[in-house]
């Protein structure tokens, strides 16, 4: 009765032992769970077998070693029922309490079952980063490598950290390597026993590592809490699509990824779920970024593919998303303009170039019009100093005062309007010929544009008679 | 009737007698000024590594030392609750394995009870994994043997500083203590280093059995701090008057307390001056011996039936094994005491101090002197 009395204490206490304690490891993305497993293994001294027998097979048949060469991985590093059931057997072991992720579970209402393709038949590692672990954790008991997850998927062949190629094949035996070596330590070959990160890659450029890295954002756990992928997302996804691009048809999906018209279908009602391999398919159809983009909000989802115009389809101008395309062409023309990549307009004439009332423009674009007017009268006080400390422009506004005031436009009774700074250029840049021709140029000119308005020719050759 | 200041709840009055004996064996916890002076001594030194490493409670059987047990875990428990993290285990309680045909004391099976108190993986699916070379960099590989008694150790010492373990409760310590004097021994200084690396507490709790052979090191006295849980003892043999009133006082209080949680009814006779000390001595004065007296005789009654001394003591134990427990407890009371530090001073060679003369004389008076002769 006494016995096991403590746990009974510290059960009543909210606080029960857990079996495994296991320290955090994460870089980029998370610690895959096979990874987990031999780290158990080893600290505990009991051998993957007996482990995965004594705690996740119970009651079934023994697991032979071929198991743990891919099948583990395909079992509890993926997305299926058994990774599951794995999964939240294991944080409850390791004290784990809330839900956390270290396979592609959080994938399972999302792409097929049985996760066709989604794991690599063999297991890929980064020697760089097996390296930097080994020295950054490891210590006389433990070597401190580990796995990261996203190793483990098929379609991703290089390091997120490193951009080297991910390693397949022992550097000394060359051999392709078990997911959990039954008798060797994690990071070591399991058939020679020699280091696997002593031999580096080539590593690829960053532009590409950076593509990659936005590809495959679907597979980095610690994004799930951003994307919350979900099926009825996908779902109401294709189905906006085909409302947006009428010709978008099953048929045309199934044509362009190469599968079934049916199975399109059966992936629209929700009969159905993708496997992994078509998502890629569809994403690169639709010219997306990477798989994650096929699951974000459906005006975001749209608004990707129209802004992209890789789509060789119809729009459809009346649909819904018709005035997506409008707002996001009506933000870029006033980013341009605020931007100064084109000439500031007044707001009439850009709710005129969009055929659209000018409140609407400012009720929907308050900000960039706030910008676009300043910049526009910016534009236009320029535009009046420009004109001032221009010559011609004094003396003709000088000319037409005097004219009107029925006096004589002498030199003197001009440079009387022009301001100080203009007088100090004249002095220093213009002779007295020079202003006289100018002058009478002036002159001519009001004296044309005051006889197209009345006929009135009364100061025709004043000017030459001033200069006189 | 009912005892006259009946502690068990009223409510089990309307219910049948299995849950009335229920109650009586495990639903209270009886304070006598014995239990409550030992387990105040424990509860004050918990959690004092420096000072206490180890803690003994030696006492008869059926005393209560399992019960200060169990009381000391709770304790451990409520005084860690604000610092305990998830997964912390504060304190465990392992009972030490009895084994008949060896030789010497089996650690192995020891490590194992204490693994599996600490929810380690089950022993036998432990293998040994070991560097494949000499140098440092080579790979742990696993080997098909089991661990070896070092390596179960090992074990025993990382588990208990995973789990942060800072109080152990190791139960029937006699066990340790059957063998040769120098496995025995042995076992002491095991149990030290097991302390002293672990830098956790060793609570030991056991009867005098196989006392005489334990001979603690200096090192290990040093370190070790001594409860001795007394039966109460009403022998003429006390000298002191006061002292004797007080052990009687304490066991009637004890026998009285528990008699109030008898939720049946009770023959008055039962306090009567010759049925206390008939049932002192059935019981040879341990309190747990009594309450399984007053169990089974209860056990044996219907729910209308009245407890009477006559029935009580018809399911006492039988006065061979009474016997051999007064012997046990005579033995062992006297193995405890038996170094004085008069006893000492002799063995070390320093000569007894001579007592002072003494005088009915008032100070200042000169003695006698003889008159001179004529």
């Amino acid at each position: 009765m006494l016995r096991l009395s403590h746990f009974e204490i510290s059960a009543a206490r909210g606080n029960n032992p857990q079996l495994f304690y296991l320290d955090e490891r994460r870089e980029t993305g998370c610690e895959s769970n096979t990874s987990r497993l031999s780290r158990i293994a080893f600290k505990y001294n009991i051998p993957p077998t007996a482990l995965y027998e004594h705690y996740f097979n119970e009651g079934r048949s023994k697991r032979s070693r071929e198991f743990f060469n891919f099948e583990i991985a395909s079992q509890i590093n993926s997305c299926t029922h058994e990774t599951i059931e794995f999964e939240r057997k294991l944080n409850r072991m390791c004290g784990i309490e809330r839900e956390k992720f270290y396979s592609y579970s959080y994938l399972h209402s999302v792409i097929d079952p049985k996760s066709h393709g989604l794991i690599a038949k063999h297991k890929k590692w980064c020697s760089r980063c097996y390296s930097n672990r080994r020295s950054k954790f490891g210590s006389e008991d433990e070597s401190g490598c580990f796995d990261d997850l996203y190793w483990s998927l098929d379609h991703v062949q290089h390091c997120m950290v490193h951009g080297q190629k991910l390693s397949t094949k022992c550097p000394s035996c060359h051999r392709t390597q078990p997911y959990v070596s039954t008798s060797t330590e994690l990071g070591y070959c399991h058939y020679c026993q020699e280091f696997l990160g002593d031999k580096y890659e080539a590593s690829i450029d960053l532009d590409l590592l950076d593509n990659f890295k936005t590809m495959f954002t679907m597979f980095y756990v610690h994004t799930y809490d951003e994307y919350q992928l979900k099926s009825e997302q996908f779902i109401a996804n294709m189905k906006a699509l085909r409302e947006a691009y009428p010709e978008a048809t099953s048929k045309y999906i199934a044509d362009t990824i190469g599968v079934n018209e049916r199975t399109v279908r059966a992936w629209i009602s929700g009969e159905k779920r993708p496997q992994i391999e078509n998502l890629f398919a569809i994403q690169r159809a639709l010219t997306l970024f990477g798989p994650h983009q096929l699951f974000y909000p459906t005006n975001i989802f749209m608004k990707k593919i129209i802004l992209n115009k890789g789509l060789c389809l119809k729009f459809n101008q009346l649909s819904k998303f018709g005035v997506i395309v409008l707002k996001d062409q009506i933000k870029a023309y006033l980013q341009d303009m605020a931007a100064g990549k084109i000439e500031p307009t007044s707001r009439e004439a850009i709710a005129e170039h969009f055929k659209i009332d000018k409140n609407y423009l400012y009720r929907h674009h308050k900000i960039l019009c706030e910008q676009v007017s300043q910049v526009y009268n910016d534009h236009n006080l320029i535009l009046r100093e420009k004109l001032e400390t221009d010559l011609s422009y004094q003396i003709e506004r000088a000319v037409s005062d005097l004219m009107s005031k029925q006096r004589e436009p002498s030199i003197e009774a001009i440079i009387r309007y022009f301001p100080p700074s203009l007088i100090d250029e004249i002095n220093d840049k213009f002779t007295l010929d020079q202003m006289a021709i100018r002058i009478q140029k002036a002159v001519d000119n009001q004296s044309r544009k005051r006889k197209a308005k009345s006929k009135n020719s009364k100061y025709k050759r004043i000017g030459n008679m001033a200069f006189a | 009737m009912y005892h006259n200041q009946a502690a068990f709840p009223e409510e089990l009055l309307q219910q049948d007698k299995e849950n009335r004996v229920d109650y009586f064996s495990e639903g209270f916890l009886l304070d006598h000024p014995k239990f409550d002076q030992i387990l105040n001594d424990v509860i004050s030194r918990l959690f004092d590594f420096k000072k206490y490493p180890i803690i003994k409670i030696t006492g008869p059987t059926g005393a209560g030392k399992s019960v200060v047990c169990k009381e000391s875990l709770i304790t451990c428990f409520n005084k860690s609750a604000s610092s305990m993290k998830i997964g912390d285990l504060p304190a465990i309680y392992v009972e030490v394995p009895a084994l008949g045909d060896v030789t010497k004391f089996p650690w192995k099976m020891m490590y194992k009870e204490i693994l599996e108190a600490l929810m380690h993986p089950p022993v036998d699916l432990l293998k040994q994994a070991k560097h494949s070379d000499q140098s440092k960099n080579s790979p742990n590989v696993f080997s098909l043997k089991s661990l070896s008694e070092d390596e179960l150790r090992q074990r025993v010492i990382e588990r208990i500083r995973e789990m942060n373990v800072q109080v152990i409760i190791l139960d029937e310590i006699q066990h340790m203590f059957v063998y040769t004097e120098a496995n025995v021994k042995h076992n002491l200084d095991v149990l030290k280093s097991l302390t002293n690396i672990s830098k956790c507490q060793f609570i030991l709790v056991g009867t005098y059995e196989g006392i005489e052979k334990i001979h603690w090191n200096g090192q290990n006295s040093r370190r070790s701090t001594n409860l001795h849980f007394r039966h109460h003892d009403l022998s003429d043999s006390i000298k002191s008057k006061e002292i004797a009133a007080e052990e009687y006082n304490g066991f009637l209080t004890a026998y009285s307390g528990l008699l109030a949680h008898v939720p049946f009814h009770l023959s008055t006779e039962l306090l009567a001056e010759n049925n206390i000390d008939e049932a002192y001595v059935r019981c040879a004065g341990c309190i747990g011996i009594l309450k399984e007296m007053i169990e089974r005789a209860i056990d044996s009654m219907s729910i209308t039936s009245t407890l009477t001394p006559s029935l009580l003591f018809e399911h006492s134990i039988s006065s061979d094994d009474i016997e051999t427990i007064w012997d046990e407890i005579k033995t062992g009371e006297a193995m405890l005491e038996r170094t004085s530090f008069s006893d000492i001073r002799n063995r070390i060679g320093m000569k007894k101090r001579k007592p002072g003369k003494k005088t009915n004389k008032p100070v200042g008076v000169r003695d006698p002197k003889r008159d001179p002769i004529c």
